[in-house]
């Protein structure tokens, strides 16, 4: 009783069964509508037919800005998956991968090298999920975020970049091992 | 502007800029004048000239400004200038009834000039911004005509079109035409599409190359097509085109996505092609054993696939469908028993063969025991079960027991008892018409046992080692102490009460809810019972405490935060005691208010801005929607009761006039409601209302609740111009007596509201007549006067207090545990009070302002106008001493552990089992529940203390909402109230010392504590990267810029430069900022912005 959809504008009025979530961020409208009217085949959503949307994906192929390109750090042209969420009682069913894998799609299509996100360290179930999808950690960004729900630090939690190559990767250049020990700051990957 | 340079013109025309900014009109117009005179007599000066005018205040000069920008545009040869267009329209923009003009001037500009690109590029966006969709759309065409290259413009006018076509606005024939048209332009750009193309090239370059440009080329373009066909009942022209070879769905548009699979199912669907439907099924979902063929199907297994095959099974004639799909549904799910669509399109297929006889009910209930052998460890089966095996309470417990005796207990998850548990809620307690209390508290003692067990073995479980994020997420075994709690509220045969919970068990539910908080305190469906609750209970600022932990912000403002702030204002009006490391809006209602209101009006620009920027994009469809999104939220419900109630608060409890929602409040047009209360959980019975409708506060407003709530908001804005002695304007201030009269069309109103509602219309009746009305009769405002002193009299019947001390009020609302003396107070009671206060409040006005008047307007008749102020008084005394009395029980000795009883043991009343008190003390934790009922007394007692802050008199904000010190405190879940005043809020946080003084080795006193070595890191580098510009600082620079401009030196060097003094420049530069690289670097940025400018011209 579930099917993947497009999202649409007015999905947003429908977003309570994921949005209020305590790890799932609320954004500002113009956030969501500049994903929807930019890149609109990256945002799909899981609906159930009774429930509504019960998980959505946003994600966006761009690349790192001119200006950084001489940096070792620099992040060529790639898939990002901004949000993946799922509704607390709709999860370990799969979704999330198959969400995963439209925008991993929709991204080999418009020619990215890899598709890349950033979780946060401490969380241990998302990590573990995105590895079981075949995404390998390739960096580690130092206090990527400014709160640290578990209150370990004062400073922030860290954030792990995960890539996975895309097909026009061959080489595979753009993954890493033991990315978990390679430090990066936030300015270098804003 | 030929005569003149470029520099000049604009340093002249900054000064008349200048003088409009600083509202010197005047000014502004001398100098407008002074370069007419001296022969710079263009149209540019004349339509700036008009819109000077046009700003005068007064009457003359305003209708001078209009009548000369009219004849502007309307001149021979048509303005083309852009300039001059742009006033033109800025002019125009704010009156109504010059559409037609407006858009006239611009398309009569496009004619002159074909090739002006920036002149229709305006017009366009001009159009587009104020929704006249027809002129947007002539501007659309003739953007296409003169520019065919660009290939977006052909579509932005199909897209126009097709706006018009849907608009309800639009007339019968334009809508006719503009489908048409729509439907003409996207078939001939489907047609355009060629039919081979070779499969080598990559298909991004591909589609640029080979197709022509006015072809669809894009998945979004194909979208548009879709949506338009779609609205025009072309749907077997959608299938037809989705099965051809060059926008099919193997085609390179299509790009395998597979949500094409879906437009075409639906569209088959629509144009009940069902033969063709169930072959398209077939075709896509058969299985064989390939195991690459299966993971593809995997991919492919979606609803709206199952659903054609089901719509069309139940619709189609032929004889042996249904037996037909029924097994090909089963082949499937045999194959892939994790599908859940397909043995749902199942289930949904046998039971439609039930009702036509063409299948048994047997074979219903094996379909549904194979369901549950695949799916039962899954939440969403209890949903699937309900809805497909329904009202059949036969089924249902045959299933249930079936359960039990196979999974339930059985597997290693809880999954499938919990879904049992559901189940058996459902059947038992919300599908029986009076289940017996015994019935229901041994259920709840079940599902907390059943907690409590599941929970400790999850902790024995759990590796110490692993974090502590799962408690982040909320559990499966959290449903059953929701469960216990939604059992308790359920109506039972002994409390006779029909429709309304009974009051101690809400206290008994929160208790259990409060616990479950405890061990995974993010469970979002227990936080909006427990909100629901509180606010219930007339435990204000608890359910303002818990409702922060949901942190809501943005868009949730429309689709969550009402089940909070629904009737807030009559009954937590004044801001809760701060909590400390929280928003304003998580303690104080009006803060939220306002929040809320806040979030509408950012969304108004940010909707604007991506509708356009999603046309730039392309994103057609999804702009469409934008559009739709824009109305609904300007429209929406929400907004209009936020404006209402934040009046409402500010009224009851103080604080800033909310002036700018003035327009908002008085609004009565159709809304949009988009209000959900799917986020709640609800068991119950098919046909049985959701659970959150038991815990509303009240029935859900609607349009006569908005109606009587704009009287009230329209009275005391009548009484406050009366007071400030603004003279009203008939048609802005006087409501049509139409208006006034509420229809009975849905009963959306507590008794309260509705009484309420009643004694404003009459009131504003007499204060309409006080400022001069003139359909007023005296004889009208002496009937109003006598109603008003029947409905206060009633009321002082209601609240006097008998020789028990308690007054009807009180007994028919407040809180009683077994005994004769009410112990606490309820969200009606805190209601009713509040309602009583508004209206005293609003009358005491009304009286002193017509004992204030001397003779400039009608007199009010004397005697009754004497009666009603000697009552007004009255009540507002009998009110606050009602509540003072009712606090005075609250905090009463033996209060509390008659709270802590009713807890553990249930109403006094019922006779329940020993065992289960020993089950919920032993689940709840005794020290937890004391907790808990402390707090809930606290609250009772802040919100009475409230109701006692109000004044009859409008007081400043500052002492009604001062923030008192609780007397007692209490630590209180992770969020203790902590007495802050707030300026100790506001103040920064102690700031750590740097150099720490060695300590002293003792336990008191300066630098106590234990002596400890300090360690010797080193000092921070020195940084090399200062005055390295990093991008953050770029992007500011770069917002700066753009929001200020370039400094006026800047502006000079710039000038220099464009009069080809580059030296001059770069001295006044090195002058400016010190040295000369500075200066020369300088220099060189002021070169690349008129590089910039120039480009940006050019285009």
């Amino acid at each position: 009783m579930s099917t993947i959809t497009r999202m649409s504008p007015l999905d947003l009025l429908d977003l309570n069964l994921t949005n209020l979530d305590p790890l799932t961020e609320n954004y500002d409208l113009g956030f969501y509508l500049n994903y929807l009217t930019k890149w609109p085949s990256l945002f799909s959503t899981v609906k159930d037919r009774d429930a509504g949307v019960v998980g959505y994906i946003m994600g966006k192929v761009e690349e790192q800005h001119p200006s950084m390109k001489h940096s070792e750090h620099y992040t060529p042209w790639h898939g990002h998956i901004t949000v993946l969420t799922v509704a607390p009682a709709w999860r370990r069913l799969g979704y999330a991968s198959r969400l995963t894998e439209q925008l991993e799609q929709g991204s080999d299509i418009n020619n990215a090298w890899f598709v890349d996100l950033y979780v946060r360290a401490g969380n241990k179930v998302a990590v573990d999920m995105y590895k079981g999808m075949g995404y390998s950690v390739f960096r580690r960004v130092v206090s990527y975020y400014s709160d640290d729900p578990s209150g370990m630090s004062e400073t922030g939690e860290d954030a792990f970049d995960m890539r996975k190559p895309c097909s026009r990767d061959k080489k595979l250049v753009h993954v890493r091992e033991k990315g978990e020990e390679f430090l990066v700051h936030p300015e270098d990957v804003s | 502007m030929a005569p003149i340079s470029d520099a000049v013109f604009l340093r002249r025309n900054n000064q008349i800029q200048d003088a409009i900014d600083g509202q010197n009109l005047k000014q502004a117009l001398q100098l407008i004048e002074k370069r007419m005179k001296k022969g710079e007599d263009t149209r540019f000066l004349k339509a700036w000239k008009a819109h000077v005018l046009w700003r005068h205040a007064d009457e003359a000069h305003h209708k001078r400004g209009i009548t000369e920008t009219l004849e502007l545009c309307n001149a021979e040869p048509p303005t083309t200038d852009i300039d001059t267009l742009d006033i033109l329209f800025r002019t125009l923009q704010k009156l109504d009834g010059h559409e037609a003009t407006r858009s006239n001037m611009w398309e009569r500009a496009a004619k002159v000039k074909p090739q002006d690109l920036e002149i229709q590029g305006r017009w366009f966006t001009y159009a587009f911004e104020s929704n006249d969709w027809k002129s947007a759309q002539k501007a659309a065409m003739s953007l296409q005509k003169n520019f065919p290259r660009d290939r977006k413009y052909y579509f932005w006018a199909i897209f126009l079109s097709h706006l018009i076509a849907t608009d309800e606005r639009s007339s019968e024939a334009d809508r006719k035409l503009f489908g048409t048209l729509a439907y003409r332009m996207i078939s001939k750009a489907a047609a355009d599409v060629p039919q081979k193309v070779s499969r080598t090239l990559k298909p991004t370059l591909m589609a640029q190359e080979l197709s022509p440009p006015r072809a669809i080329q894009t998945s979004e373009e194909l979208r548009l097509l879709i949506k338009i066909y779609e609205t025009q009942g072309r749907s077997s022209e959608v299938v037809k085109i989705l099965d051809s070879d060059n926008l099919g769905l193997k085609s390179r548009i299509v790009q395998n996505d597979n949500a094409f699979l879906g437009f075409k199912a639906a569209n088959l669907i629509a144009a009940q092609m069902w033969e063709e439907g169930v072959a398209f099924v077939k075709g896509l979902y058969g299985v064989s054993d390939n195991q690459e063929r299966l993971k593809a199907l995997r991919e492919i297994d979606d609803w709206s696939i199952w659903n054609l095959l089901v719509t069309a099974t139940k619709n189609a004639k032929d004889s042996g469908i249904i037996s037909d799909s029924v097994k090909f549904a089963e082949t499937f799910s045999r194959t892939m028993p994790k599908s859940r669509n397909a043995a749902l399109a199942r289930l949904d297929i046998i039971s439609h063969g039930i009702q036509t006889g063409e299948a048994s009910a047997d074979s219903l209930l094996s379909a549904s025991r194979e369901y549950i052998d695949n799916h039962i460890h899954k939440l969403y089966a209890f949903n699937d079960i309900r809805r497909v095996i329904g009202p059949n309470k036969d089924h249902l417990s045959t299933l249930l027991d079936y359960i039990n005796k196979h999974h339930a207990g059985v597997e290693k998850t809880n999954v499938p008892a919990i879904n049992a548990l559901k189940l058996e809620y459902c059947l038992n307690i919300s599908g029986s018409d009076n289940p017996s209390s015994e019935l229901m508290e041994s259920f709840a003692v079940r599902c907390l046992e059943m907690y409590d067990k599941a929970f400790k073995d999850g902790q024995i479980k759990k590796d110490p080692t692993k974090e502590a994020s799962s408690t982040i997420e909320s559990q499966p075994i959290d449903d059953l102490c929701i469960l216990a709690a939604m059992c308790l509220l359920q109506p039972t045969e002994e409390r006779e009460t029909g429709s309304k919970v009974s009051k101690t068990s809400l206290i008994r539910a929160a208790a259990i809810l409060d616990r479950l908080c405890r061990d995974s305190p993010h469970n979002y469906e227990a936080l909006l019972l427990l909100v629901r609750i509180y606010l219930l209970l007339g435990a204000g600022s608890l359910a303002l405490s818990t409702f922060s932990k949901l942190s809501v912000k943005q868009i949730q403002f429309d689709s969550v935060a009402h089940i909070l702030l629904t009737r807030l204002s009559t009954i937590h009006p004044h801001s809760a005691p701060p909590v400390e490391g929280a928003e304003y809006k998580d303690f104080d209602p009006l803060s939220a208010y306002v929040q809320g209101l806040n979030f509408f009006r950012t969304s108004e620009v940010n909707t604007m801005r991506y509708r356009t920027a999603g046309l730039d994009e392309g994103a057609y469809v999804n702009t469409e929607e934008i559009i739709e999104l824009r109305r609904r939220l300007s429209n929406s419900f929400n907004r209009r009761l936020y404006a209402l109630e934040v009046r409402r608060t500010q009224r009851l409890a103080g604080g800033d006039s909310m002036g700018r929602c003035d327009e908002l409040a008085r609004d009565d047009s159709p809304f949009v409601d988009s209000r959900k209360f799917g986020a709640f959980m609800s068991c119950e019975f098919v046909d049985k209302p959701p659970f959150e409708e038991r815990i509303r506060l009240g029935p859900l407003p609607k349009t006569n609740w908005l109606a009587s709530a704009r009287i009230t908001d329209r009275l005391f804005s009548v009484l406050k111009g009366i007071s400030l002695q603004r003279t009203l304007t008939a048609e802005t201030e006087l409501p049509s007596l139409e208006m006034l009269s509420v229809s009975d069309a849905d009963d959306d109103q507590t008794l309260a509201e509705k009484e309420s509602c009643l004694i404003h219309t009459e009131m504003l009746k007499v204060a309409l007549f006080m400022a001069g009305s003139k359909p007023i009769t005296l004889h009208q405002v002496e009937g109003a006067l006598g109603e008003a002193e029947k409905y206060l009299k009633a009321k002082k019947t209601e609240l006097t207090a008998d020789e028990k001390a308690s007054s009807p009020l009180l007994s028919s609302t407040a809180l009683y545990i077994g005994s004769e003396t009410p112990i606490g107070p309820a969200w009606d009671y805190l209601h009713k009070s509040y309602t009583i206060l508004e209206t005293t409040k609003a009358l005491w006005q009304l009286v002193t302002l017509a004992g204030k008047r001397g003779g400039k307007s009608a007199k009010l008749p004397k005697e009754s106008l004497e009666r009603v102020s000697a009552l007004v008084p009255e009540i507002y005394d009998l009110v606050r001493s009602n509540a003072r009395a009712l606090k005075q029980r609250v905090s009463a000795s033996g209060v509390l552990s008659s709270l802590i009883d009713l807890v553990i043991q249930g109403d006094q009343s019922a006779e329940t089992q020993k065992s289960a008190h020993h089950i919920l003390e032993a689940t709840l934790d005794s020290s937890r529940i004391e907790l808990f009922c402390g707090a809930l007394m606290e609250s009772w007692e802040e919100a009475l203390d409230g109701l006692l802050l109000f004044r009859l008199r409008t007081n400043a904000r500052a002492k009604t909402r001062s923030v008192r010190l609780p007397e007692a405190l209490r630590v209180f879940h992770t969020s203790s109230f902590i007495p802050l005043s707030r300026q100790l809020r506001q103040s920064p946080k102690t700031p750590t010392v740097a150099m720490a003084q060695e300590r002293t080795g003792i336990v008191v006193g300066t630098n106590k504590g234990h002596k400890t070595t300090p360690l010797n890191t080193p000092k921070n580098k020195i940084s090399r990267t200062k005055g390295q510009s990093s991008r953050r600082t770029a992007f500011v620079r770069e917002i700066a810029r753009e929001v200020v401009g370039l400094a006026p030196y800047e502006r000079r060097v710039i000038e220099l430069l464009r009069n080809a003094q580059d030296k001059r420049a770069r001295k006044l530069a090195k002058k400016r900022l010190g040295t000369f690289t500075r200066g020369k670097r300088k220099v060189e940025d002021m070169q690349k912005v008129i590089a910039e400018a120039r480009r940006t011209q050019a285009h």
